[in-house]
């Protein structure tokens, strides 16, 4: 694919920055409506960020069920907190830091209550004989293969690659979410990239045997 | 898949991970736990409401504690120096062995200020105690 030319990147860089204005008016009103006593108007935040909510729980806890129910919780303690959010700062990282959080506790409770029996998405255990659970979410073949190697990931790095790369947020805010320094969530990325670069190594010369043999 | 050793190769490829379609009762879900809630912000303004007029009730029964204080000290400093300036009653006859005895100022009004005092004082600083929580 040929690089954009330096015009096409100016307008589309124009264009980010428009969105991004408009995405920072729609929520301030929002903000200031939910504030005023207007609840309904919480539900345009939830229409607007749950897709992209619902695939940060869903890569951190790797089980729809419980990604949608922390997704839920952390719509509701938003709300809840609403008071505690500061209108300088961009919404979703404020989102994204509760989501964590709570992706954090459920991954302690399952942890204790002892492993990981019940999580379909989990990439570590064989997929074995029946449906993909991962297919009903993600259609396209190849990008379930990305998504089951960065989901094969350590908790706190699949997250960060996630937040960073997926969802552009910056390190401090990545850092913020995972209350964690910034120079913890740099290392995270470092060596999520090195074991991502050995793992799509591998997935593409299995690919290209598999090529081969049919 | 990708050509792995190249890092914008990884990073294209990072950004274009899936994001799936968040399930279809998420947002309804989620809008009716909301208003089950009691309406917050009304809620919140009541606590903080009850809190500030909590924090004055106690700034006052602080200010009466210290009132309290200051009359009882006041009346004791009355009486030390009151007997310290007090002319001597006893007969120089009567020796060394009484040299220490003062005599008392009249004790009545000195008495009812530092009962009052130390009624002030008690009332403010057990006042918590009674207050409903």
């Amino acid at each position: 694919m040929s690089e954009p030319a330096g015009g096409d990147r100016r307008a589309a860089a124009g264009q980010v920055a428009a969105d991004v204005a408009d995405e920072t008016r729609a929520v301030r009103a929002a903000v200031d409506a939910v504030r005023r006593g207007d609840r309904e108007a919480f539900g345009k935040l939830v229409e607007r960020y749950e897709r992209r909510l619902f695939g940060l729980t869903l890569m951190a806890v790797r089980d729809p069920a419980a990604a949608e129910e922390v997704a839920q919780d952390a719509f509701v303690r938003a709300f809840t907190h609403l008071d505690a959010y500061d209108e300088q700062r961009p919404f979703y990282p404020w989102l994204a830091t509760i989501a964590v959080r709570l992706s954090q506790n459920w991954l302690r409770a399952r942890a204790r209550q002892g492993g990981h029996a019940s999580v379909p998405l989990d990439p570590n255990l064989d997929a074995g004989s029946g449906p993909d659970p991962l297919a009903e979410i993600v259609a396209d073949e190849r990008d379930r293969r990305l998504w089951r190697l960065v989901a094969a990931l350590p908790s706190g790095q699949r997250t960060a690659v996630f937040l960073h790369y997926r969802q552009q947020m910056k390190v401090d805010e990545v850092a913020r979410a995972l209350g964690v320094t910034s120079g913890t969530v740099k290392t995270l990325l470092f060596r999520a990239r090195r074991r991502l670069r050995e793992a799509m190594a591998a997935d593409a010369g299995a690919a290209r045997g598999e090529e081969k043999s049919t | 898949m990708t050509d792995a050793t190249n890092p914008r190769t990884m990073d294209t490829a990072l950004a274009r991970l899936p994001e799936p379609p968040a399930p279809a009762a998420l947002s309804a879900a989620t809008r009716a736990r909301i208003a089950r809630i009691e309406h917050q912000p009304a809620a919140r303004r009541g606590r903080a409401r009850r809190a500030a007029a909590s924090a004055g009730s106690d700034r006052l029964q602080w200010i009466w504690a210290l009132a309290g204080h200051a009359v009882g000290t006041g009346a004791l400093v009355y009486v030390t120096l009151a007997g310290a300036f007090a002319p001597g009653v006893t007969s120089p006859r009567a020796g060394s062995g009484l040299r220490g005895l003062v005599g008392m100022p009249d004790a009545t009004p000195v008495a009812l200020v530092l009962a009052a005092g130390l009624l002030i004082f008690v009332t403010a600083l057990l006042a918590p105690l009674r207050r409903p929580r």
